[in-house]
Order: C-alpha cells, then sequence, then structure tokens
C-alpha cells in the first residue's frame, strides 16, 4: 500500500532518480553493470596477500572460501599483538552500523566502547539502523544525504535502494587511490581480505568501500535432527529419492513429527538449479527456465502432497516460525542460515543434553555433487564525502585495526570486550559471557574492518568445531560458480519485478493451491513480463565484461 | 389482549442460552490470546521449549523475562522518551484539532471552505515517504522530538468527526452565549468544550494511542539510538531470531553475543506494550460509545 502510493507520487513528481523502478519496459537507460571489464577491476583493489596470524588446528579448503577450525580457544599468552602503534590521532566519528540486536548502553555509560576506543586512540559513536525497517530508512537516508562520518550497509539493502550507485557515488569518498593496488605494507590486514569482497566494494568504477563482514557464507544450509534421525533409525539421505523416503518413515502426525519444513530453496540447491543464470553454449538460462529447477518444484510439491511438511508451515505466510517447532522436534529437516546452528546448540543444548542437529551431509539430487550457493554480497563501509585526507587515513588506519582476525589481542577486545568484564574464560579457556556482556556489546566495531572469520564456538557443543568446519570445508568444494562473480550489477527494475509474482506462483503450486502443471505457463508468463529482457542486459554484460 | 413489541416480551431460555454461548465464545476469543500471551512471559525457558512454543498449560513460573527487558537502562529511557512524546503530542493534537474544527463548524469563518478542502484533501493523497523525509529534513527536525509529533499532529478523520459533532450543538447556545458578551474563544472554552468530553476523550484516545504505537516516524526520522522510542526498541527484541536474512545476523552471534531471546521475552514485551493502553481504555471507555457514533444520527 505504501509502496504504491509512494511509486506513484514518485512518478508524478518526475523524480526519476527515485521512480527508476516504475520506469517504462526494457533495460533501463541507467541500468549497467558498474564493474569495468576484468584486468581493471583488479588493478582497482587492493592485491590479495594472505596472513596466518595462528595456526589453525583444521585448515580451510578453498582459499577466500573454506574457513580455518579452532578446536579449543587460544590461552592469552598465545594470542598475537598485531597492531604496536596506536591507530587513531585522536579523531571523533559518528559511526552508523546495523543492528538486529536490542540496543545496548549508550557511550558515556557504556565500558565497552570505552575499552575499544581507548585502544584505537579515537572516539567512535555507533548509531543503529535498526535491521528490520533498512530497507524503508535507506531510500530517505540516501535522498536526504544525511550520513555520518562512516557507515556500514550490508550488500542486499544498499541494492534494493534504485539507482544506488549513483547515491554512493555521490555520498561517500572514492577509496581508490588509498587502497588500490599492493598496499600490504602498510594495511596487512585489509589486504588478506577476499579478492571477491573487494571487487564488490568496486561501485561505477571506483573502489567505494571496504568490505565488512567478508567472511564467506552459505546462503541456506540443511539442517536435521540428527539426535532423533538416529533414534528412528535412519541414515544419511544420499539422493533426493532417499530424502523423500526417509520423510516418510519418519513422519507420524499422530506424534506430532513431520520431517520438514519449507525446505525448498535448499531442495534447489540439491537439484543443481543455477542461482540466476547458467551459460549453455553462449546463451544465458535462467534459474526458473532450467529443468533442475522444474525437478526441485516437481519434489516439494510431491512431499507436501504426501503429507511430510509441517501444517503449521504451509499455512503460516513464511517460514518463519519453524525454529521453534526444530527446537522441539516437530520438524526435523529445515533450512536456515549457518549460524542457526552453533546458536541454537548454546540455547537448547542447556536445557537438553542430548540434543544434537547438524547439516544433512553434502549430497545431490541424483546421488552426485549439489551447488550449494555461497553468498557473496557482503556488507560495506562508506566513508562520508568530502572527508579530508588525513581522516580518511585515519579511519582506514582503525579500519586495518579493527581488521584484526581470531587469535589476537585486539580481536579479542572488540570481539569479546573486557576480560572479567564481559567475559570470562571457562575451564577450556573459551570466552564466556557476562552477564553484562550482551548489554554492552552488539555486533559493531566488528562490521568496521572486515575479517574472514574461522570456526571456534566451541562452548557450543564439544562435537561443534570439528563437525562443522569437516562439513563447511566440503560443502565449499561444491559450491555453484556464478558467471557474473565480482560483477557489480544494477538489473532493470521490470527483471528484479518479474520474479515476485512468479515466485508466488511457485510458493502456490508447491503448497497445492495450483498445478503442477502450471509452471510452464508461468514461466512463459515471467519472460514476456521481463524475463527476456533481463536475459538480453545480462548478456551484454558478461560481453561487456569479456566474459561471454 | 394487546400485544407487545418483541423486545418487551420475556426473553426465552434457549434465546438466553444462545447468547450466554455466543458471548463467552467472544470473551474467550480476546481472553485467550492474552492469557496465553501473559502466561508464556512468564514462563522460564525451559517451559517454551518444552511446549514448542506458546505456553498454555502453567508449568515453571518467573519473572527472567521482564528483569532482562528492563535490566540495561535502554528499556527505562525508551518509556520515558514514549511517555513525553505521547502525552506533549496528545496535547497538542487534541488542542489544534479542537481549534480547527471549531473554525470549520462555524459556517460564517474565513475561508472555511476551502480550508477543509485542503484537509480533506489528504484523506486521498497521502505525502510520499521520500517528499515527507525532505520536507521534515529542511525542517532541520531530524534527530529531534518534534518530528514524531509535528508530522501527525493533526489528523484529518479526528478533525472531521470533531466538526460533525460540533455542528451538532444548537446554534441558540452560541448566539445566546454571544449576546451576554462572550468572545470565540470564551465561547469554545465554556460552552461548546464542556458540552464536548465525550468527543474529546475519544479523540484524545485515538491521538494518544497512535503516538504510543507509533514507530515508523522514528525510523526514518531519529538517527541517534538513544532518543528512539518504545515501540522501536521492543520491535527489536521481537525480530531478533526472524528468518529473513539469515546469515546477518551471525556477526552478531559470532561470539556468542544476543542470541534470539526466547519467546518469554517476546511475549513479555507484548505485555509491555499493551499495558499503558489497557490502563487508559477503562476511563474513556464510558464516552466510547458516544463518541464513536457522533455523526451516525444526525438530528
Amino acid at each position: 500500500m505504501r509502496t504504491t502510493t509512494r511509486r506513484g507520487f514518485l512518478g508524478l513528481a518526475g523524480l526519476s532518480v527515485l521512480a527508476a523502478c516504475s520506469a517504462p519496459p526494457g533495460p533501463k537507460p541507467g541500468a549497467k553493470a558498474t564493474a569495468a571489464a576484468m584486468d581493471k577491476l583488479a588493478a582497482l583493489v587492493p592485491k590479495y596477500v594472505p596472513r596466518t596470524v595462528l595456526t589453525p588446528d583444521i585448515p580451510g579448503s578453498v582459499p577466500g572460501f573454506g574457513r580455518d577450525g579452532y578446536l579449543s580457544y587460544p590461552s592469552g599468552e598465545k594470542l598475537v599483538d598485531l597492531v604496536k602503534a596506536v591507530p587513531g590521532k585522536g579523531g571523533s566519528y559518528k559511526v552508523m552500523v546495523p543492528t538486529w540486536s536490542p540496543l545496548p548502553a549508550p557511550l558515556g555509560q557504556n565500558a565497552y566502547y570505552d575499552a575499544v576506543n581507548k585502544d584505537l586512540g579515537a572516539t567512535v559513536e555507533f548509531n543503529y539502523l535498526d535491521g528490520l525497517t533498512i530497507n524503508d530508512k535507506l531510500p530517505t537516508l540516501l535522498a536526504g544525504g544525511d550520513v555520518a562520518d562512516v557507515t556500514t550497509l550490508p550488500g542486499w539493502a544498499l541494492t534494493a535502494v534504485p539507482d544506488y550507485s549513483r547515491a554512493v557515488d555521490g555520498l561517500f569518498e572514492d577509496l581508490t587511490p588509498y587502497l588500490a593496488g599492493d598496499v600490504s605494507a602498510k594495511y596487512p590486514g585489509l589486504s588478506a581480505l577476499p579478492t571477491l569482497a573487494w571487487q564488490y566494494s568496486v561501485f561505477g568504477g571506483k573502489l567505494k568501500a571496504v568490505p565488512s563482514y567478508p567472511t564467506p557464507q552459505f546462503g541456506w544450509v540443511l539442517f536435521y535432527r540428527k539426535d532423533l534421525w538416529d533414534e528412528l533409525g535412519q541414515a544419511a539421505p544420499k539422493s533426493a529419492d532417499d530424502l523423500f523416503e526417509m520423510g516418510k518413515a519418519v513422519t507420524d502426525a499422530k506424534k506430532d513429527r513431520w520431517a520438514f519444513s519449507d525446505i525448498f530453496p535448499m531442495v534447489e540447491e540439491i537439484f543443481r538449479a543455477p542461482k540466476k543464470w547458467r551459460k549453455e553454449g553462449g546463451s544465458l538460462v535462467h534459474r526458473y527456465e532450467t529443468p533442475e529447477y522444474a525437478a526441485a518444484v516437481e519434489w516439494m510439491r510431491k512431499a507436501v502432497d504426501a503429507g511430510l511438511v509441517h501444517p503449521n508451515v504451509l499455512s503460516a505466510k513464511s517460514a518463519a516460525d519453524d525454529k521453534e517447532l526444530f527446537k522441539s522436534g516437530q520438524i526435523l529437516v529445515k533450512s536456515d542460515g549457518f549460524s542457526f546452528w552453533a546458536e541454537t546448540l548454546i540455547q537448547v543444548g542447556k536445557e537438553k543434553p542430548g540434543f544434537w542437529m547438524e547439516p544433512v551431509p553434502v549430497f545431490g539430487a541424483d546421488g552426485g555433487k549439489p551447488e550449494y550457493r555461497m553468498n557473496q554480497d557482503p556488507g560495506y563501509t562508506f566513508i562520508k564525502k568530502g572527508t579530508p585526507k588525513e581522516k580518511v587515513e585515519e579511519l582506514l588506519a582503525i579500519f586495518e585495526y579493527l581488521s584484526a582476525p581470531f587469535g589476537s589481542q585486539e580481536q579479542l577486545l572488540f570481539n569479546n570486550g573486557v576480560e572479567g568484564v564481559h567475559f570470562t574464560r571457562d575451564a577450556a579457556g573459551a570466552p564466556q559471557v557476562t552477564e553484562l556482556g550482551p548489554k554492552e556489546i552488539v555486533g559493531s566495531y566488528v562490521w568496521l574492518g572486515g575479517r574472514v572469520d574461522p570456526i571456534f564456538e566451541s562452548q557450543a557443543h564439544p562435537k561443534y568445531v570439528e563437525t562443522a568446519t569437516t562439513w563447511w570445508n566440503a560443502a565449499a568444494q561444491v559450491r555453484h560458480q556464478d558467471p557474473f562473480d565480482g560483477i557489480r550489477i544494477e538489473e532493470p527494475g521490470d527483471f528484479t519485478a518479474a520474479a515476485k509474482p512468479f515466485d508466488d506462483k511457485v510458493v502456490d503450486i508447491i503448497r497445492g493451491r495450483r498445478a503442477l502443471s502450471t509452471l510452464q505457463q508461468a514461466i512463459t508468463e515471467w519472460k514476456t513480463g521481463g524475463g527476456d529482457a533481463g536475459r538480453e542486459f545480462y548478456t551484454k554484460v558478461l560481453t561487456d565484461n569479456g566474459r561471454s | 389482549m394487546t400485544t407487545r413489541p418483541v423486545w418487551q416480551e420475556r426473553p426465552t431460555v434457549f434465546g438466553l442460552t444462545l447468547k450466554t454461548v455466543v458471548l463467552t465464545l467472544l470473551v474467550l476469543a480476546m481472553v485467550y490470546p492474552i492469557y496465553v500471551v501473559v502466561l508464556t512471559s512468564l514462563s522460564t525457558a525451559a517451559t517454551v521449549t518444552e511446549a514448542g512454543g506458546l505456553v498454555t498449560l502453567p508449568g515453571d513460573l518467573s519473572l527472567d523475562a521482564y528483569r532482562e527487558l528492563f535490566g540495561g537502562g535502554v528499556v527505562t529511557r525508551a518509556v520515558l522518551v514514549s511517555t513525553g512524546v505521547t502525552v506533549v503530542g496528545t496535547l497538542l493534537s487534541l488542542g489544534l484539532t479542537i481549534f480547527a474544527a471549531y473554525g470549520l463548524s462555524r459556517p460564517g469563518s474565513v475561508l472555511h471552505r476551502p480550508l477543509l478542502f485542503l484537509f480533506l484533501l489528504t484523506f486521498l493523497f497521502t505525502p510520499g515517504m521520500i517528499p515527507s523525509y525532505l520536507i521534515v529534513r529542511e525542517l532541520g527536525l531530524i534527530d529531534s522530538y518534534w518530528s514524531l509529533i509535528l508530522p501527525t499532529a493533526v489528523s484529518a478523520f479526528n478533525l472531521v468527526v470533531m466538526r460533525a459533532f460540533f455542528m451538532n450543538i444548537p446554534g441558540e447556545v452560541l448566539d445566546s452565549a454571544r449576546i451576554d458578551g462572550a468572545s470565540d474563544f470564551r465561547i469554545l472554552w465554556r460552552i461548546v468544550l464542556p458540552m464536548s468530553k465525550g468527543v474529546t476523550a475519544v479523540i484524545g484516545l485515538f491521538y494518544a494511542v497512535g503516538y504510543w504505537n507509533a514507530f515508523f516516524n522514528a525510523v526514518l526520522y531519529i538517527n541517534d539510538n538513544t532518543k528512539w522510542p518504545l515501540q522501536l526498541i521492543l520491535r527489536q527484541y521481537v525480530q531478533q531470531g526472524m528468518n529473513l536474512v539469515p546469515n546477518q545476523r551471525a556477526i552478531d552471534t559470532a561470539a556468542g553475543y544476543a542470541l534470539p531471546p526466547n519467546l518469554a521475552i517476546k511475549m513479555a514485551i507484548i505485555v509491555v506494550a499493551l499495558v499503558p493502553v489497557l490502563l487508559i481504555y477503562p476511563f474513556v471507555q464510558r464516552h466510547f460509545t458516544k463518541g464513536v457514533i457522533i455523526g451516525a444520527v444526525k438530528g
């Protein structure tokens, strides 16, 4: 309701910048891939120079995608003091970062801020952007131009703003002169961030941001209640048919037990549907058009028809409430973010010692490999345009300090606070939050700088780090390869808009409100409604970047 | 034999039973959710996990959720902000609405037609979010409490309801006051308002509930977190652990901080948000029936 009104009004007012969504059909004139040709892209970002701070117990598999594992938290003596000089010069900065947590105590009443600021040699004051309303707030913030000295924005929120690259260009400082090329002597921490994350920080041919939270992520992970699964005498599935049969065996509506939540996104990956496009003999085939996608829809519908999906999930608008059902054992298999795992183990583990969940071991629909999608659009930390050179350098020195990875004294401080105040060490040496910890600390400094986090949450469960690292590194090897990796794309509004009605139809098909046979019809409508125009646009992007 | 009208007949046993059953069901439909919310907010984390969601049968009880909520000082501060905004906002809105409604209800007042038309226009055309933002910004109200009050200070709906009520006050009463030498302000204060206690209370309630529940203005206009109202702070507790953007939360949980609150805290939040309205309601309720049918029957 609000959106319609807003767009309508903007259209009338002729604010073409903001009304880009309602532009006429076809690729809009401003739409373009903002990354230059690949060789140029490489010249805009810092050269990748990896650095090891502590030797991991389990090393990561694929550089830039795998993750190291630490079975125990390093003792105080082992922690490396990475940054010797004080990075700040006494400057004072207002920083805006998003949060999905309740607000911490403000600066002045917060010992955590005081401790980190003292070590930084600068005053960083955080204002938090409410995570759930970020999509509403951001267009106004960018249109008004009231940005703080430093602003961190998640990639998905930024790219949802029409014509965002123009806003980025107008509001934020160009960092190319400071960071392009080999800067590893000055910024060893920033140089150790994955190249792909840096490439996505290029907007309109300029390096505009420092990647925030460049730790690779899986969009979705398929979890199962292995404790109950074993109890019911099932093994790990090796194919989509296996998963279906096992789902049938474990579902017992009389005992309030269903096999699945809505796991469709993961089923797609198991069937190897591409993330967006696949190159087939010189032309692009969209995910919706692939037989893999159709097979995934069919499988999910079959599971719904067989009564294997929890009825609450089917009647809900989204699968948002399935966490509690999974914890209580009413749902045995569900997809969620990777962090759901440690989070749930910590939460439920205390009350139910026998509780154990883990990702379903890597498997593809036909018994082969799946293609798990990894999220490669991290957050971005911008510096306000017009910031004087010495201030930019002070900020970059602060970001460099904050890019100190796990195993350094700096990271322990800005991640966990002060020992004895915000955390204590348990018998195994792992930091445990005190009661004050969560009241003063939410993700704040960690957004700035960026670093690849290893897997180390040993407090979750004794088995956790080993199982998690092993799974992660195996899964990273079967990750989906996207032809558009590293290219920042502003796609035509019509193409983006065409996805929604299509996805709604697919939800209807999966939930049994539409016949499976209508899928082809939906695809045809999607094609004419913007799909084919999108294909043209994306093909051009590939050509422009020398990847066709 | 004189037949009595149907409403003077003695009620039949069947009718009585039916009414009792229907009304009981209706009451249950409203009371039961509140009961579940309150009970869950008072349950321990273990009880909530056991129930797999909302708690319907009492298990272990504790006040942990409330302790957690009010522990940091952030929520307490937000209660003050919201109370301040609600009190100041309601008084201001009520004042403006009364003046405007009175002026527009007197047929002879200056530009009364075009002004009314302008008010009514806001029914049809709401300003877009970005234009509103730009205006608030130009007025220098970003990060000011006034940005939570001024943009929504006058509601055209409330204005129209109040105007309709004022128009029903017999002109003779006002004329006689004027003959006695009363000014317009005096007429409003001494004659009109005392005759309009009901509608004033109801409109005041509308405004107060509106200000108390509003959070979106704060999302847009307030960057300074210490000025956030209660509803926005409470939303952050509720939205924790939502499935919308699974990986964005990884950063908060990396260190084991800020785990999603259990359902008990979420329910405690609902209770906290609900209580003030529940407290005010009984006092205004007696005016309510009168208030809402204003304009329904003219004569």
